[in-house]
């Protein structure tokens, strides 16, 4: 019973082994050689950093323009907020919700939602582990559409290079927010669901003798 | 070292990956952090001081998007544009960059450069598709920093010569000068008109001209500026004459220069020159500069005015600068303008009548009809004339008397008198020399020539001192 339940399957064989000594995280794989972590290595404090990482990246990546549009000469630096304020005064509703929810909401989303898994597995909260761990794939799964804006920007750049007549250059915003997203990728990726149940199910534990 | 075979349990202490407590992750947040602490410096650092602008309007400006631009660099970027609390007009705050933000000091002037069509061109023809931005004149560096100015409501003088020479002309209106009226020398464009203004009396008006750095040395202060637009027609015995400066300033309205004479003391920034109506009044101002004032007392005008020629032996030598009664309003004074190269001929005992109409002497031989020429028959003239035995030279500012007629002698009277240089002078005939004068630069010594009551003497005294002062500060 306990065997199994301390048991981990290696992530590149599926091989499921028993962990070598009760204290120690990591350890080779019998079978393929590889290194197999009961939880991820550092998980909490990786994954702190990277927030932390990614909201400093992230002001700068609102204040600093994400891109110039110059048409005949004329043309102003924009960032994400403005190009959405612009985008909605010449009537373009759909285009700026979806600039607002890829660059806005998406980042905001995993930054507190992150914060807040750290901040619950730090506590050991063990309150509904199954809504948080939906919390979890969800930071993890829409974190590479705010990727789409970066797309946008680096095609129409590339593209839009008619020297007096029109161009678009990329501004240091756009930098910014590309960091601000990979590095929030990492951060959803070096998080280790598991860690939520551990905090539930040791509480369960205490819970079950009473 | 891991074996595939061997139970986990097996596994010896030094395959077993035992996490370092302090990840090495974290340099991930300090260099973002750095990062983000660089970028922040660099965009304080790249901030300015706020500078507020009063315009009267806020037509073509938006916050965020009008630029400040010297020599049509951006310097700067509107931040807010506000209505005015206690003044009609906009404020219009403005982010300086620091590397013109020393310049911002008094002295310095804004402007809203926007499409404008004028007599010389067009200009701001760029903000068409760009839209209104602020130009800026910088102050000098030197002088006291100031944060806060009243805009102007149009461009004012050129920046685009920093090192241009600025001068001020006077005139009594502006007549079809614009801003950006071309000024010329010899029909080529040295300059051009950076602004005008109303002096500080209202009597008159300023305009502001700037000389091309390369032209400045034109400048001196003997330099004449006159009104080049329009043409002039100028009648007189010997025919009509229309004069054109060009085509082009007739159009756009512009203004020439030239130095009559020799060069004076090179001009200076901001010195003042008068602005003549046309090249013959540009002209006749410089020469009735060198002439030598001389003053007639007269009981009766007769049809002498002024401009009107001074004759001697029937040659024009001078001219009359002006007609005025005097003080005492019982007798009139006539201020001659004698020309340099005559001068030599008033003396002390020279005798001044009025020249202007007919006298008719109907005896029995017949009616004989006298005028000193066809001119002084239609028009006035002051005669003058100088004994066989001339006296000394009279200086400027001599007081004759004006008589009505001339005596009989005087008319035949021929003194000999040299009028060329001294030394062209040939040594033998009866010549009258004295030492050659440069009158006009000396003060009048005011010496009566013709015996009159003394009580008379220190009136006129009096006013023709005023005149000549008068005189001196026309010129």
């Amino acid at each position: 019973m306990s065997d199994l339940l301390h048991s981990v399957a290696c992530p590149s064989c599926e091989l499921l082994c028993a962990p070598p000594a009760e204290k120690s995280d990591g350890f080779s794989c019998p079978r393929c050689g590889g290194i197999v972590w009961r939880r991820k290595p550092n998980s909490i404090q990786r994954t702190w950093a990277l927030v932390i990482a990614a909201s400093l990246f992230y002001i700068p990546a609102n204040i600093f323009p994400v891109l110039t549009v110059e048409l005949m000469g004329k043309g102003e630096p924009d960032t994400i907020i403005s190009g959405v304020i612009e985008l909605i005064d010449s009537g373009m509703w759909e285009i700026a919700a979806l600039i607002f929810f890829a660059s806005i909401t998406v980042p905001v989303l995993k930054l507190v939602g992150l914060s807040y898994l750290l901040v619950s597995v730090h506590r050991r909260s063990h309150w509904n582990p199954r809504e948080r761990t939906r919390l979890y794939r969800l930071a993890e799964g829409i974190g590479r559409w705010s990727m789409i804006d970066m797309f946008m920007v680096s095609i129409v750049c590339a593209l839009v290079q008619l020297g007096a007549v029109a161009t678009i250059n990329p501004g240091l915003g756009a930098i910014c927010f590309a960091t601000v997203v990979v590095i929030t990728m990492f951060a959803a990726s070096s998080f280790d669901p598991r860690l939520i149940w551990d905090a539930a199910s040791a509480n369960e534990l205490q819970e079950d003798p009473k | 070292m891991s074996e595939g075979t061997v139970s986990p349990g097996d596994i010896p202490e030094g395959d077993v990956k035992q996490p370092s407590r302090f990840s090495i992750i974290w340099i991930i947040p300090v260099i973002a952090l750095i990062v983000a602490a660089g970028l922040a410096y660099r965009t304080l650092s790249e901030r300015g001081p706020l500078v507020t602008i009063t315009f009267e309007t806020g037509e073509g400006l938006e916050a965020g998007k009008t630029t400040l631009q010297y020599l049509s660099i951006p310097v700067g970027i509107v931040e807010t544009i506000d209505l005015s609390k206690d003044a009609p007009g906009v404020i219009v705050e403005v982010r300086v960059k620091p590397n013109g933000a020393a310049r911002i000091t008094e002295g310095t002037r804004f402007w809203v450069v926007r499409p404008r069509i004028g007599a010389s061109g067009i200009s701001g023809f760029e903000t068409l598709l760009s839209g209104a931005y602020i130009a800026v004149d910088l102050g000098p560096r030197d002088a006291k920093v100031e944060r806060s100015f009243k805009g102007l409501e149009d461009p004012p003088m050129v920046i685009d010569h920093p090192d241009a020479l600025r001068l001020e002309l006077t005139a009594d209106a502006l007549g079809d000068i614009s801003n950006g009226s071309p000024v010329y020398y010899r029909d080529i464009r040295v300059g051009k008109v950076v602004g005008f203004d109303l002096d500080d009396t209202s009597r008159g008006v300023t305009i502001h001209i700037a000389i091309a750095h390369k032209h400045a040395n034109l400048i001196n202060a003997n330099t004449h500026f006159w009104n080049a637009s329009g043409f002039e027609v100028e009648a007189s015995f010997s025919g009509i004459e229309a004069k054109l400066d060009s085509l082009r300033s007739l159009l756009a309205g512009g203004i020439s220069l030239d130095t009559h004479g020799t060069p004076g003391p090179a001009a200076k920034n901001h010195d003042h020159f008068p602005l003549y109506e046309g090249p013959k009044h540009s002209k006749d101002a410089w020469a009735r500069s060198r002439t030598t004032h001389i003053l007639v007392e007269g009981k009766t005008l007769g049809s002498i005015r002024e401009g009107e020629a001074v004759l001697y032996s029937g040659v024009q030598v001078g001219s009359v600068l002006s007609v005025e009664l005097k003080k005492d309003a019982a007798s009139i004074g006539v201020v001659l303008g004698i020309e340099p190269e005559y001068a030599q001929l008033v003396r002390a005992n020279s005798r001044f009548w009025n020249a202007s109409g007919i006298s008719a002497d109907i005896g029995l031989t017949g009616i004989h009809i006298h005028t000193a020429s066809l001119a002084a028959l239609v028009s006035g003239a002051v005669a003058f004339a100088t004994p066989e035995k001339p006296g000394s030279r009279a200086a400027a500012g001599s007081i004759f008397k004006l008589h009505d007629e001339p005596k009989k002698e005087w008319l035949s009277w021929r003194p000999h008198i040299w009028l060329g240089k001294k030394s062209d002078r040939p040594k033998s005939g009866p010549v009258a020399t004295t030492a050659a004068v440069e009158s006009d630069k000396e003060e009048p010594k005011l010496v009566h020539h013709e015996n009159a009551d003394p009580a008379d003497q220190k009136t006129s005294h009096h006013w023709w001192s005023d005149v000549f002062h008068k005189h001196k500060a026309k010129k």
